[in-house]
Order: C-alpha cells, then structure tokens, then sequence
C-alpha cells in the first residue's frame, strides 16, 4: 500500500452526469466532491503513460482507495447520515445530537418497507416542538467519527463533530476569442463550476491563516509500480492539474482507531465511507432472503449478519469518460448510494475480524471495490430496548 | 520516470494594468476581475493563460492542422462534427496563475510588494523555502527594507503595521526576485528592498481593497459630452504585480501518420522557455493587460 496526497493546483472540476458540449448544454456543473472512479483513472492514466504498453485489464488491477479530505494533518469522512443535528453552538462549536435507530417491530410509520423484515428508522428521543435540523459540515474527523461510532446508547448527545465543510464552489464564464478577429466567437459561451480547495473560514473567523485542503488517497499498485513519490495528474474536467506526493506514515489515517472496538457488539452499523455501487440499488447483493430474514456474509470476513434496517441518502449519478482503448466515450450512467448512508446489521455469527474491515469494500463487484467504491466504516448500535431484537 | 522535469514554474509580471473580467459585477465596480472564490484574491484562469500563449504562437485552427508541433502543444478540435472522441487534446498543460506579490502604496519606498505565508506556501513547493509564520497586525520585512524608516511601523495603504526584520524575507526575496528579473541585478536589488510579508488576512484586505478602479465615460459624438448612462468603474490589477502558475507537459499525443519527432522537452522548448511578451485579458485597445510571461525551471 502507498499513500498519497493530492492538492489540487487550480480548482477541480468534479462532473456531473449532465451532457456538456456543442447542442448540448453550455454549463459545467459540479458535483460537491470528486467519486472514486475519477482518482482511480487518473492514477491508472498516470501509470498507463509511464508504460503504455500495459492493457486496460492489467491498469484495473491496480486498487486506488479515496478520495478523503485531509485539512491541517487530519483525515475527514462525509457525514453520517444516522445524526440528526438539532443544532450548532455557534461559540463552542458542540452540536446536540439526535440518534436515528431502527424502531420496534410493528412501532412502523405506517409506510411499507421495501423488505418485511425491516423496520423504519427514527430519531430517538424526537422534541415535541418542530425544529429544522441544521446541515452542519459536509465532513466529520476521524476522531469524531470514532466516537460516534464505537457508542452503542441511542440516547441525544452533546459533541464536537470538528468538522469539515465540503469545498467551495467557484463558477467561471469562458469565451473564445478569436485569433482573426481579437472577439468572442459566436455562440462560444459557456460557465464551468470548479471546486476551490482553500480551506473556507467559517461565518466571523479570521482569514488569518488559510490553509489548503487535500486529497488523501490509499493506492495499491500491485505489480505494476512506476509511479514516483511526487506527481502531477489531470483530474476531473477540463484537466486541472493536481500535485500528488507520496505520505508514508499515513497509514494512522486509513486504520481503525484504537479506541473503538467493535468486536465486542451484536448490532452492527456499516457507513458508507465512498458511495457504494449494489446490483440491487440501495440494497447490497451479499444480502439475500432465508427465512423471511435479509441475511448474508459480510465480504471479506466470516462474519454473518441480518439486516434490520438502513438509512440511505438520496442516489448519486456516475457517469464519466472512459479512455480505454476500443470504448473511448461517455460511460454508462448508473446510481451510486450516497456516501454517509448507514445499515444496521444484527451480528448473527463471528465477529471477531471486524478490525479488518475498516475501509475495505463492501460492493458486490470487486473491481467496484479496486475503483474506491463501498468502502466501509464500520460501528455499534444496540437501539431501544424496545427494538431490541436479539 | 519521473514526470516532474516536464513541468515549469511561470510568472506573470504586469506591464501595465491587467483586467482579466469576469462580466458585469453586482457591486460598486461595474466590471470586477476575475478572483479566487474562497480567499478572494486576484487570479488569472489557467484558460486565459493557455489561450493567449497559443495565439502568441499563431495556433490558429488552420495551422494546427499543418503544423504537427503546434498541435501537440495546444491540441486541435475535429470542426466536422462535435464528437470530442475525434478531438486531440494538447499536451501543455497550465494551471491558474495566482497572485504571489500585490505592489501596494507605501508611505517609505514608494510602494511594497506584499505578500502573505498562504501565498508563499503554495510557491514553496519544490524551492525548499522556509516561509515565516506571522502573527495578526505585524509584517516580516528583509534587512535591507526601504519601506520603514528610524523606527519599526510600515504603513502600507491606511495601515500601519508592526515589522520586523527576518532573513526567511531575504530567502523569499532572493527565490522571487531571482526568477522574475534574472537578468537585472537592480530590479532584484529594488524587489529586495521592497518585500513585505503580511498575515493572510491584511492581504485580503489589501487584494479587495487595493487593485486599480477606474472611472470611465463614454463621450456622445454628436454632443461632445458624456452620453446618457455612459459611467462605469473598471477593476485591474496594477502595474508590477506578480503572479505565478504551473505549466506541466502531458503525454504528447500526435497523429499517428505523423513521423515528425515530438517529445517533451521539445515541447516545453519551444514553447515554454523563452521570455514572452503578451497580452491578456480584456480592454486591449487601452492598453491594458500587457505583462511579461517567464518560464523557469524547478
């Protein structure tokens, strides 16, 4: 495993699936942060040019595990979706705290689940009075998460997330100007929206000291190692160059905390960490139906669970451009589940090599996983008492 | 192989005024320059550089069909249809020229090249420079500073700030003025002189609040005085700033009927080495935008 940082030398532009080009649309848009797939082309595209003699089949091989942000040595994960935030204290920065837990068996909201073997999943200790729950940072700390994670109460908390927001987004009109004429061609208008990686000061703090956000990224180069400790690369739209430099003790960031043990626990949450790709939508492939029960093995592990229920964010869209030699064009769109997206698992069987899941993939297609997608965080859940099942 | 060596530093030092716009602005300034979205300081888009180098080389669409050369470096789209697949993207690469040094007016020495640790830290790569850390209200200044006299306040705009004299400025200075005036020992020796680092927030301060703003009216022909909602504030960047980019070469992709021998290095050579004398952004015909292009080697 090598391990990389990537500070982005102009903002980066993170596409989304909506056409762009002559006839087709005149705007750039961008999504909030970059998919897997885009860093793990263009690290293969970076290795490919090196030695170009390698085949698209041998470039897929290589395992390229990311995209996190890192800010002022720390390593950030997008936001879990099991927290609903009540609110911020603006002057210390501690957040109150609701759970989302999965409710008892027949407690439902009177909808009906795609499974009948799931429950709803609600915030627990729900206030009387209306409230609109506050976004809060796109991105939580490593710490934070751990904390967060490794707590089995479903009782309301008070903590610093010390989060992280996603990048700005900057909007840019281009023009052609024409050699002949020294004006703008005709109907050569068009905006593109990057993402800026300076680090945003929040609402009233000093722009004293900026600092720059990065890209970390966990490669595995397998056979074919060329690439030297620094680099530049392309990345995303409209080739915006990044500065990639080798990190070698950041394998702190990329393991599972001390701290958090989660092999002692029968309920098993699973966060998405990367967006994930299932055959089944938002539903993994590993699990499958026995006895009326979502149950299956988690990949890589001996490890047996029962799906009790998920909180899923809305679908993402991926698509892309694909330079592999005979399919050179726009890819296939397909639906990703939202990084952040949470399922509790009931633990039926093994438990004891969970460490070892931390950031692996958990999608059904292993070359998904090679691509970045599916990589899990992994934690406790015990839920009410009353939704106690085991 | 490393791919390091075909990537150069370039510096834009403005001539005269450069107004690289971003269209008509919502606030006091009818047509603001192009700036960074989250620190809000001036910039010139990788596009606006890339663009008017491959005009100084006469890229015109005709000649990058001819010319294997100029299409390597600056790529060719099949006007035929809009399918990019049968485009060739160019090799040269070039990232956004951002602001390093912002001359502002100063009470001693006429006027400072300011600049602040964030801006240093993104130059710092590969030049091994040891970049001061600063404290609110205060600026580094190098020993042989005009910009303060008998005592240790510099005044930049309506600011007055503590200084101090640190030989990280020296270093700073030494790294910048070596690669802007290569060739002249007295601009270097002027730039020495003339360097002020200052926290990063007095830089934004001084990037929102000193750039050029002209005021401009149209004259009616006919009347011989200002025609009817003809006023308008124009935003540049003045004289003597410096901004820096990186330009990197990319795989060079070439015609594959093509036996012309296209590398890298010649790439960079003949386009990217050399002192250039362009003309960027908007209000030309005013002479605005004339800067001087230096490409140096890291």
């Amino acid at each position: 495993m090598r391990y990389f940082r990537l500070t982005p030398l102009s903002p980066l532009i993170a596409r989304d699936s909506r056409p762009f080009g002559a006839g087709q649309g005149n705007r750039v848009r961008s999504m909030d942060w970059i998919s897997p797939s885009v860093i793990a082309g263009a690290v293969r595209t970076a290795v490919w040019k090196e030695k170009d003699t390698l085949t698209p089949e041998q470039l897929k091989t290589i395992e390229v595990h990311g995209a996190f942000p890192i800010a002022d040595e720390q390593i950030y994960f997008p936001r879990p979706l099991d927290a609903l935030i009540r609110k911020v204290e603006k002057e210390t920065g501690i957040a109150d705290i609701l759970r989302i837990r999965p409710m008892a068996r027949g407690e439902g909201l009177g909808v009906p689940m795609p499974h009948e073997s799931l429950v709803p999943s609600a915030p627990v200790e729900m206030p009387e009075e209306d409230f609109k729950p506050e976004r809060s940072d796109d991105f939580w700390s490593l710490e934070a998460m751990a904390k967060w994670l490794g707590c089995e109460e479903d009782q309301r908390v008070l903590m610093r997330i010390d989060g992280l927001p996603a990048p700005v987004k900057e909007d840019r009109t281009n023009v052609t100007i024409l050699p002949e004429s020294g004006a703008a061609e005709d109907t050569k208008l068009f905006t593109t929206t990057g993402l800026d990686f300076v680090r945003r000061p929040r609402d009233g703090e000093s722009k004293g000291r900026l600092s720059q956000m990065r890209i970390g990224v966990r490669v595995n180069f397998g056979d074919y190692t060329l690439l030297a400790g620094r680099f530049l690369v392309p990345l995303g739209g409209e080739r915006r160059l990044a500065e990639t430099v080798e990190s070698g003790d950041q394998d702190k960031f990329w393991k599972a905390p001390d701290a958090l043990n989660v092999r002692s626990g029968k309920g098993l949450r699973m966060v998405l960490a990367t967006p994930a790709l299932f055959a089944k939508g938002w539903l993994p492939g590993w699990l499958r139906e026995e006895h009326g029960n979502l149950t299956g093995t988690i990949p890589g592990s001996g490890v047996s669970v029962r799906l009790v229920s998920a909180v899923v964010g809305r679908w993402k869209p991926l698509s892309g451009w694909s330079y592999e030699r005979g399919r050179n064009g726009p890819k296939a769109l397909r639906r990703m589940v939202p990084a952040g997206s949470v399922y509790f698992f009931e633990v039926l069987e093994g438990g004891a090599e969970l460490s070892t899941l931390w950031l692996r993939s958990v999608c059904d297609s292993a070359q998904d996983g090679r691509d970045g997608f599916g990589l899990a965080l992994w934690g406790l859940w015990s839920g009410r008492e009353s939704a106690r099942c085991f | 192989m490393d791919n390091t060596k075909f990537e150069k530093r370039y510096w834009i030092h403005t001539v005269t005024p450069l107004h690289v716009g971003t269209g008509r602005g919502v606030g006091y300034i009818d047509l603001p320059i192009a700036r960074e979205k989250v620190t809000n300081w001036p910039c010139i888009p990788g596009s606006a550089v890339k663009g008017v180098v491959a005009d100084h080389f006469g890229a015109t669409e005709e000649e990058r069909k001819k010319n294997g050369l100029v299409r390597a470096a600056f790529g060719t789209a099949n006007a035929s249809d809009s399918n990019e697949a049968n485009s060739t993207a160019g090799s040269l690469v070039f990232t956004d020229a951002r602001i390093v040094c912002l001359p502002v007016r100063s009470f001693y020495g006429t006027f400072a090249w300011v600049t602040s640790p964030f801006c240093l830290e993104r130059l710092k790569r590969d030049a091994g420079m040891d970049v001061p850390s600063m404290s609110v209200g205060s600026a580094v200044l190098t020993k042989t500073t005009k910009l303060v006299r008998d005592g240790s306040r510099l005044y930049l705009e309506d600011l007055d700030l503590d200084c101090k004299r640190d030989e990280k400025a020296d270093a700073c200075a030494e790294l910048i003025a070596g690669a802007v005036f290569a060739d002249s020992p007295e601009w270097q020796a002027i730039f020495r002189e003339r360097l002020a680092i200052v926290n990063d927030d007095i830089f934004t301060f001084l990037c929102e609040s000193g750039t050029e703003v002209s005021a401009h009216i149209r004259i009616d022909e006919a009347s011989g005085t200002v025609a009817d909602g003809a006023l308008w504030y124009e935003e540049a960047l003045p004289v003597e700033a410096l901004l820096a980019g990186t330009v990197w070469c990319d795989r060079v992709y070439r015609n594959k009927n093509a036996n012309d021998e296209l590398t890298k290095e010649k790439l960079l050579e003949n386009f990217c080495s050399k002192p250039l004398e362009l003309q960027i952004g908007g209000k030309a015909s005013t002479g605005k935008g004339q800067v001087r292009c230096l490409f140096q080697k890291l």
